[in-house]
């Protein structure tokens, strides 16, 4: 899915409400970045508790975990584009959360075809930035989850689609 | 006094929060829930349900759906988890326009949700069906077994003190009809060696997407016993994994386990050694 530069300042500016809304935790939290991953068209994300304090997040085994996460794009003079990870269909569905003890990351493994729309064609150098946002809400409140919007750095990764070059 | 002006303006508020609460989620009021006891049809407590678009989901594409059964004290003796007697709940699709991916393919409907081990996307990591670390166990009930551990465990959705079972489901609209069915089912020790389990009640939900959105919402409707399609059901358990699983008909039924027993048994001849030797001791004195 594709998603205008208007849409991106409208998305973060939502973030930014939630974060100030957040009951549980603070932005400083939580770290972000984006590796290459062990194969080809690969990449991770890495999610880092940086704070003194364990901080629990959603799990991305629910839609409140996995639909956390977006792609800021880059591609060249191209303005930057965001993307949304592709989509489940939900059934059994209900919110669950992991602990992240002080100093502890988590690593979600991805493959290029889980963003629809990453890549267009041929080999691709991109600059991507993860945006990591949790809307504060009740479910958020009970289960004590880290809230609130935090992004990654920009980072380099290629890609090439298979059978081009 | 209030101006009728207010009054009208008050009423007329009123109406459109009971119609946005009308339009934004159903509820069926609790229902009786019967079972068969000794061979007699009884009422052993209710059923309540709802069924709604999820008003927090930023996508505006989910469901959020209720259901919870409160047992009448007078039949405490029959949710006794240390005898394995449990009221759960089995979940089944109808009808699906877009499936999510058991062991990489997409059942077909009639399903049961979750399947055994649960859906890919529940594995750890996600969607790795080869390597990962199942979501789900592999019983046929919504709610996970005890120990399995996360939200879905059932110690997290009954209490056996307050005699109630809860079930709820977030699921996502996709672009087409969505459907389900969701009943209330008793499961004892000997069911469960036998692999079956007796389904009381049952309501179904469901409803409706564009693909971005929710567009329509439908029920919870009652289903009772009498219009239970047991080919239904075991369609359902054949399709992602319980084809060894069968719902059944009959008499709820609660027998301590041979553990308790050997607890009775304990117990009361500790008693009788007690009051035995009370008795030789007044005798001696």
């Amino acid at each position: 899915m594709r998603i205008s530069l208007p849409e991106v300042v409208a998305f973060l500016s939502i973030a930014g409400i939630a974060a100030g809304n957040s009951v549980v935790n603070n932005s400083h939290s939580l770290r972000i970045s984006v590796e290459p991953g062990s194969g080809p068209n690969q990449f991770r994300i890495l999610i880092a508790n940086i704070s003194p304090e364990p901080v629990r997040i959603w799990k991305e085994q629910c839609s409140w975990g996995y639909e956390a996460f977006a792609l800021e794009v880059k591609s060249g003079d191209k303005p930057p584009k965001l993307i949304k990870p592709r989509t489940i269909s939900w059934r059994r569905n209900l919110p669950q959360f992991r602990t992240l003890e002080p100093g502890e990351k988590y690593t979600l493994n991805y493959g290029a075809d889980d963003w629809p729309g990453l890549l267009t064609a041929g080999k691709q150098r991109l600059q991507i930035r993860a945006h990591y946002t949790v809307r504060s809400d009740e479910d958020a409140t009970r289960a004590n989850v880290w809230t609130g919007h935090v992004q990654s750095e920009w980072t380099g990764l290629e890609f090439q689609i298979a059978g081009q070059k | 006094m209030l101006h009728p002006s207010r009054i009208r303006l008050t009423a007329l508020s009123l109406v459109a929060i009971a119609i946005t609460f009308a339009v934004s989620a159903q509820n069926a009021a609790a229902i009786p829930v019967h079972a068969m006891i000794n061979g007699q049809d009884t009422i052993i407590g209710d059923l309540s349900a709802s069924n709604g678009y999820y008003q927090n989901d930023p996508n505006t594409n989910k469901l959020l759906e209720t259901g919870s059964f409160t047992l009448d004290m007078a039949y405490k003796a029959y949710m006794h988890d240390a005898d394995g007697c449990q009221f759960r709940w089995f979940q089944i699709v109808t009808a699906d326009a877009s499936p999510p991916n058991y062991l990489g393919n997409p059942p077909t409907v009639p399903y049961t949700d979750p399947p055994s081990n649960g859906w890919d996307y529940e594995r750890t990591p996600p969607n790795d069906f080869t390597n990962g670390t199942p979501g789900a166990d592999n019983s046929p009930f919504y709610e996970d077994n005890p120990g399995f551990g996360g939200t879905f465990d059932y110690n997290n959705f009954h209490s056996e003190a307050q005699g109630t079972s809860r079930t709820e489901d977030r699921p996502g609209l996709p672009n087409g009809n969505l459907q389900f069915q969701t009943y209330l089912v008793f499961i004892n020790a000997d069911l469960a060696s036998k692999m079956m389990f007796i389904p009381l009640i049952g309501y179904s939900w469901g409803g409706t997407g564009d693909g971005t959105k929710g567009t329509s919402f439908n029920g919870p409707t009652i289903i009772n016993p009498a219009n239970f399609d047991f080919t239904l059901m075991q369609n359902a358990l054949n399709a992602d994994g319980f084809a060894a699983w069968k719902p059944t008909t009959g008499d709820i039924v609660c027998v301590p386990e041979p553990s308790t027993w050997v607890l009775l048994i304990f117990s009361v001849t500790a008693l009788a050694v007690g009051q035995s030797r009370n008795y030789a001791r007044s005798r001696r004195t």
